[in-house]
């Protein structure tokens, strides 16, 4: 029961978080920080806002899968591979501190003025939902299938 | 760890084997040989020195919400920002939800963790047990994931890096307490030995909660 409800709610919200209604997407501030040459700071967001949600959904998608058809398949590494879903879901969060960050520094209105998109809320949900799917999933799962 | 861990069967939280408790060497780890889950641990430090960290971090952090994160400059104006301006900031552009969630995970839960453990760990520090340990201990272990400091100080390190490019860029004195509060933070949860706590609480109220 507890599996189904991040079941159905996962692609729902995967679809929404990337219809980002604004002119600097999240994808754009990766390519921009690149081009200036900051390397380490490009590969922290991009790891952050899109490799690790992506990395979220299809994992959770797949270790749910896994269980619901009892795979028997090497079940310590889905363990291993569960409690790293689990860790590295908040730090998704870094563009949402970004935003709130910016949007307080920057209001020297005719010079230049930051108003967060609405991508913004759509990316914190995705963070927040994700992160209550991890936590309601049991890793014990994957070894009832073993016994049973 | 107490003399009532001893004897005593432990349910891994990765796989639902059973084992039995065994004394361990401080610093060290039971893990289970299954599924590779952390069992339990003897943790290397004391009350006192969680206490340390947890009241270090508090006053880091009342400094981190007194001063300015960060100070911009651009043609001659000047401005700078306070913790608590980004979700005032938010809620007035309409932004409610994601400004109520960044006061959230920001400041409301790291005052709330560490006071929370500030008001279990005081009194049991000299023998007392405070009243609604029991709620308050749950509460506080299930906080970790939900107080943000440490990916707070990594996001406005981006802000940083992103704003360096328009003008100039000053961190402030926030920025400093703001990291070693998340630090010290990280710090008091690896020190705090949860397990011996829960013993602790157990033996003194004489029944098994």
């Amino acid at each position: 029961m507890i599996l189904y409800v991040p079941a159905n709610l996962l692609p729902i919200l995967n679809v929404v978080s990337f219809g980002r209604a604004e002119a600097d997407t999240i994808f754009s501030g990766v390519v921009e920080l690149a081009k200036s040459g900051d390397w380490p700071i490009a590969a922290i967001v991009f790891l952050a806002s899109i490799a690790i949600p992506a990395l979220k959904l299809l994992g959770l998608t797949f270790l749910l899968v896994s269980v619901q058809l009892k795979w028997h398949w090497r079940p310590r590494d889905r363990t291993k591979f569960y409690g790293i879903i689990e860790f590295i879901g908040r730090w998704s969060m870094i563009d949402v501190f970004v935003i709130s960050m910016l949007v307080a520094l920057i209001k020297l209105e005719q010079i230049a003025t930051i108003e967060p998109g609405l991508a913004a809320v759509c990316f914190a949900g995705v963070v927040i939902i994700t992160m209550l799917a991890a936590m309601s999933f049991d890793p014990r799962h994957i070894w009832d299938a073993m016994e049973g | 760890m107490g003399a009532g861990m001893h004897n005593r069967l432990t349910a891994c939280p990765g796989c639902d084997a059973l084992y039995r408790v065994i004394a361990l060497d401080p610093g060290s780890v039971a893990e289970c040989p299954r599924c590779g889950e952390q069992l339990y641990r003897k943790v290397k430090f004391t009350l006192d020195d969680a206490l340390a960290l947890v009241v270090g971090a508090l006053l880091l952090l009342v400094l981190a919400n007194l001063f300015p994160i960060m100070t911009f400059e651009l043609s001659g104006r000047q401005q700078s920002n306070l913790l608590i301006s980004g979700p005032l900031d938010l809620y007035r552009e309409g932004f409610q939800g994601l400004a109520v969630w960044v006061f959230t995970t920001s400041i409301f839960l790291p005052f709330c963790y560490l006071i929370g453990l500030l008001y279990v760990l005081l009194p049991i520090r000299f023998h007392q047990t405070p009243p609604g340990v029991v709620g308050i201990l749950k509460l506080i272990d299930r906080l970790p994931a939900w107080v943000m400091l440490d990916v707070y100080v990594v996001g406005a390190l981006v802000g940083y890096v992103k704003l360096a490019a328009f003008g100039s860029t000053l961190p402030g004195v926030s920025l400093v307490a703001l990291f070693l509060s998340a630090v010290a933070m990280l710090g008091a949860r690896a020190a705090l030995d949860i397990d011996g706590l829960w013993d602790e609480i157990s033996t003194r109220s004489g029944s098994d909660g």
